[in-house]
């Protein structure tokens, strides 16, 4: 932690807004795709990171600096994601429930997102892909693998912020990895150099 | 190294987080093991294409949004501590719900006065009846939401906040909410409240609207039946990780108890966790079982029984609120299709006719979402899920007795030492022997000749003497 970051996190111990929003500059967007990996949408992504970073700043005060500051940022936005998530389980929403206007009802229809001949598309399909396998794996596992393979931590990092002992990271990650490749495999387009 | 050691270490491996020795012995085992390289280079692109994954830009608005939520956080955590926080909590609620609050008394009153007027009524003189009831409410809605800014500003008097509980206490009882007031009785806890605010939130104003709009009959009649539910309705769920030996029978086991209990297999998959070609393959795998709610403990406890559970989750989720909701909307809109029915009979004009009739259709359609959704609901929670993972191990003893083996193995070894340095210094001393043996020889015959020669010459001496 630099010495600027410091008088930061003085002052927004002290309620300072600007101070703590100088503070989080650098995390927010990690924090934001941490999220996003997490809850799977931007809609859904957006609400837990910012409830996380209020979340934050309420505790920000209660800050000891026993860890690291941006280990126990991103500890309290894992767990408010799944928070959210816990949350989000009752709602069940319909794609194509009628609404009623005054003239009767009509259908609630999704646009037809259907394939472009255009790499931009293909790519942001794969992504969505491998989305849809991160969502399915276990919430331990989907929350070491997004730390390592995306936000690229490293093996103490993640013991640190999620609080448990590194040989239980590894065997999460070897695990969320694992179930994540037949996950993938699944797809018709899979080869040894992934998907292609 | 075998196939099941390189295994675990290969996530490791791709991350570089091995040590030295075992990074060798990796490369070694991968150079003649094409399972596990296939295994490491599928992994590997995994985690390679999870690395390639952009970055998602901040969405707009982010930062301004978050700002206004960190002003408003910033007030709260300013604002002086109240003293009793159960009263300022139950005043903050009403505050917030003010609204909420007058609509669902004024909506409850005309549910008791047209429910009273349906008892003492026949069904022509019932709309007559409605008439008046409806203005009586309005009235009484509108003298509550005026009350309620007073009890704001007289904080600190406690008569005031006594009556702010009564109307709230008089509100729950008139709604059928008898339930939520019970659970908040005795404690007025954050949850508590929440999920009284829930519950009003959702469904009064329901009421409201049915009673306000085109049919204001509907809701006399559908306030009437609301379901009391007492049990709640809990969907359990069960995630479980294990390690067994044998593995086809205890998937067997696992799959006969399931169906003996009542249950069924919901999903199920497995396979060879190295490949069926290594010297002893072993198989891994997922079976989700569905098995009644009053067993859920037992299966649990059975499973126990069949291996090593090495992970365990349980969760439940209570969802009688959401339950409640759509059982009352269900109701609501069955009332609102009799109704409808009575006036398709009296309808003579055919424009007529098929305007009730297209009523009639998406009424009907809508029950029949909402019951599915029930139906749906009351499977979930007859019937827990259970997802188990299934990892073969050769032997469980290896990974219960860590200690007394390794004990075992170190004796035999010393064991197997000392035997070796006994033989070794057996050896040695025969070895020494014949080193020896040309010294031996060579020093006994001087020896022998120099012992004759000092023999004779003390003979030679005695001779002389004598």
């Amino acid at each position: 932690m630099t010495d600027t970051e410091k008088i930061f996190l003085k002052k927004s111990q002290e309620g300072d807004i600007a101070s703590f929003e100088q503070l989080i500059a650098r995390h927010q967007q990690k924090v934001y795709n941490i999220a996003y990996r997490m809850m799977g949408n931007e809609e859904d992504a957006k609400d837990a990171a910012q409830e996380a970073l209020i979340k934050i700043y309420k505790s920000v005060s209660k800050f000891r600096g026993d860890s690291g500051f941006s280990t126990w940022v991103y500890r309290i936005a894992i767990n408010a994601c799944k928070d959210e998530l816990r949350k989000k389980k009752h709602n069940i929403i319909s794609l194509d429930k009628e609404i009623e206007t005054e003239e009767g009802s009509i259908k609630n229809e999704l646009a037809d997102q259907g394939l472009k001949p255009d790499e931009l598309v293909e790519q942001a399909e794969l992504n969505e892909t491998i989305q849809e396998a991160i969502n399915q794996l276990p919430e331990q596992n989907r929350i070491a693998i997004i730390l390592r393979d995306i936000q690229g931590f490293s093996y103490e990092d993640i013991s640190s912020t999620l609080e448990c002992p590194v040989g239980t990271v590894k065997s999460r990650i070897n695990r969320g990895r694992k179930l994540l490749k037949d996950c993938l495999k699944q797809n018709p387009r899979w080869s040894y150099e992934g998907i292609v | 190294m075998n196939c099941k050691q390189c295994n675990e270490l290969l996530s490791q491996y791709i991350d570089l987080e091995v040590t030295p020795q075992d990074k060798v012995k990796i490369d070694q085992h991968l150079e003649t093991c094409q399972a596990c390289k296939t295994e490491y280079e599928e992994l590997k692109a995994v985690s390679e294409m999870l690395k390639e994954l952009p970055m998602k830009d901040l969405p707009e608005g982010f930062e301004a949004e978050l700002h206004e939520k960190l002003v408003e956080a910033s007030k709260e955590m300013k604002a002086p501590k109240p003293k009793n926080d159960k009263v300022v909590q139950l005043k903050d609620h009403f505050r917030r719900n003010v609204k909420r609050y007058s609509l669902a008394v004024a909506a409850s009153l005309v549910v008791m006065v047209s429910f009273e007027s349906m008892n003492f009524n026949n069904g022509s003189k019932m709309e007559m009846a409605m008439e008046p009831s409806v203005e009586t409410s309005m009235d009484m809605a509108y003298e509550v939401t005026e009350e309620a800014p007073m009890l704001r500003v007289e904080e600190s008097d406690g008569a005031q906040f006594k009556s702010t509980e009564e109307s709230f206490t008089l509100e729950l009882t008139n709604a059928d909410w008898a339930e939520s007031q019970d659970d908040a009785a005795p404690d007025f806890s954050d949850v508590n409240a929440e999920e009284l605010r829930i519950g009003t939130a959702d469904d009064q104003p329901e009421i409201y609207a049915g009673g306000f709009g085109e049919d204001k009959e509907a809701v006399a009649f559908t306030a009437a039946p609301q379901p009391a539910q007492v049990n709640r309705k809990i969907i359990q769920t069960g995630y479980l990780s294990m390690d067994i030996e044998n593995y086809d029978e205890k998937l067997e086991q696992i799959m006969t108890m399931t169906t003996k209990m009542g249950g069924y297999v919901e999903d199920m998959s497995s396979s060879y966790q190295y490949g069926y070609r290594t010297e002893n393959p072993l198989k891994m795998g997922h079976v989700t079982i569905r098995v009644p709610q009053v067993q859920f403990h037992g299966v649990i406890k059975t499973l126990d029984e069949l291996g090593r559970i090495t992970d365990q989750n349980m969760s439940s989720e209570d969802i009688t609120h959401m339950y409640r909701d759509i059982a009352n909307e269900v109701a609501n809109l069955e009332v609102r299709e009799a109704k409808l029915r009575e006036i398709m009979d009296k309808a003579v004009e055919i424009k007529d006719v098929l305007q009730v009739e297209n009523e009639l259709s998406r009424v009907r359609g809508q029950i029949n979402d909402m019951k599915g959704t029930l139906i749906q609901w009351d499977q979930l929670v007859s019937l827990s899920r259970i997802t188990i993972n299934l990892y073969e191990v050769e032997s469980l003893e290896v990974y219960i007795e860590p200690i007394d083996n390794s004990l075992l193995t170190r004796i035999r070894e010393s064991f197997i030492n000392s035997i070796n340095d006994l033989v070794y210094s057996l050896e040695n001393l025969a070895i020494l022997a014949v080193a020896l043996f040309p010294f031996i020889v060579g020093y006994s015959i001087v020896g022998f000749i120099g012992y004759k020669i000092v023999k004779r010459i003390v003979k030679a001496i005695k001779k002389r003497r004598n």
